[in-house]
């Protein structure tokens, strides 16, 4: 069962290939240096945006097709880092993926679905650097 | 002070660690200071004749308040997705549970600000993986795989358990 968007209500895949991967701004609130001079991220970065079921993440497909580079979107956000996840992993979770287009941004999206504190950590672990700050 | 020497006086009381008011509209400084009513516990060496070096805080308490101290000022937005600055009952209940796991040397934790308006106390190790998540409806403590809710009968013992594997 799909929605008006094409995305299934649930864990479900939509018009959003598996492996698409998903990019997220990461507050440096966020962010603790690790021993081998790595950067930790918190479960805490993959919270729900309040009064929402979904956390807003941008579809790297869409960006590249409008010729625009990871690192370009968060220049406005200094100390903040990027981090990425594929659409496979959130389907894996029980997410649903939906581009949810602004018009400031074709490339937005949302994952959608509860995110209890152990999915969270599951979250933090998958999650890779895209643009990890200095 | 309990016979072994260890006094609990609210933290409050503890002069120089007050947290810091938050910032609101309306309302007297007095009542924007936190006070716990759980005690922050405060070493005082055994002896019949103490001075001032004879009593310690604990050296996790320094740097716990100042990092809650740059996470309430935190402004609306401050991840980019709309956040809340920390809630007022967020901060008393990291504040809480921390005084209810940590002993003297205990390990600090790295404290984090939640979108909702909560506070996540994490400990990260080799073979251990702690969180504590005080977010009011949504708390949660995560002990490895484990996730243990906000309000069953399993919260106390899983602190108890966080207490355990904490102490040095």
């Amino acid at each position: 069962m799909t929605d008006s968007k094409g995305a299934t209500p649930s864990g479900g895949q939509g018009d959003v290939d598996p492996d698409v991967r998903l990019l997220r701004r990461v507050s440096p609130q966020f962010m603790a240096p690790l021993a081998d001079g790595g950067i930790r991220v918190s479960s805490g970065a993959f919270q729900n945006s309040s009064n929402s079921e979904g956390m807003s993440i941008l579809l790297k497909d869409t960006l590249e097709a409008e010729e625009r580079t990871a690192a370009s979107t968060i220049s406005a956000y200094p100390s903040f880092g990027l981090v990425s996840l594929t659409a496979r992993f959130c389907f894996t979770e029980d997410q649903a993926v939906e581009r949810v287009p602004e018009d400031n941004d074709p490339a937005h999206g949302e994952v959608i679905g509860e995110k209890s504190q152990g999915r969270r950590k599951r979250f933090a672990k998958a999650a890779s650097w895209v643009v990890q700050p200095t | 002070m309990t016979d072994t020497g260890v006094m609990t006086p609210n933290l409050a009381s503890v002069r120089g660690y007050r947290a810091e008011p938050y910032p609101r509209s309306s309302s007297s400084s007095a009542e924007s200071v936190i006070r716990l009513k759980r005690p922050i516990p405060v070493r005082l060496r055994p002896t019949s004749a103490y001075d001032p070096e004879d009593i310690s805080e604990p050296l996790w308490l320094r740097p716990v308040i100042e990092r809650l101290k740059d996470i309430i000022v935190l402004p609306a937005d401050w991840d980019s997705y709309g956040a809340h600055p920390a809630r007022r009952e967020n901060v008393e209940g990291a504040l809480h549970a921390l005084a209810t796991v940590m002993s003297e040397e205990s390990e600090i934790p790295w404290i984090v600000p939640l979108p909702s308006g909560g506070i996540q106390l994490e400990w990260h190790g080799d073979d251990s993986d702690i969180e504590i998540a005080l977010d009011g409806a949504a708390s949660s403590i995560g002990i490895d795989e484990e996730e243990i809710p906000h309000g069953i009968g399993r919260w106390p013992e899983a602190l108890s358990e966080i207490r355990r594997r904490l102490a040095p």
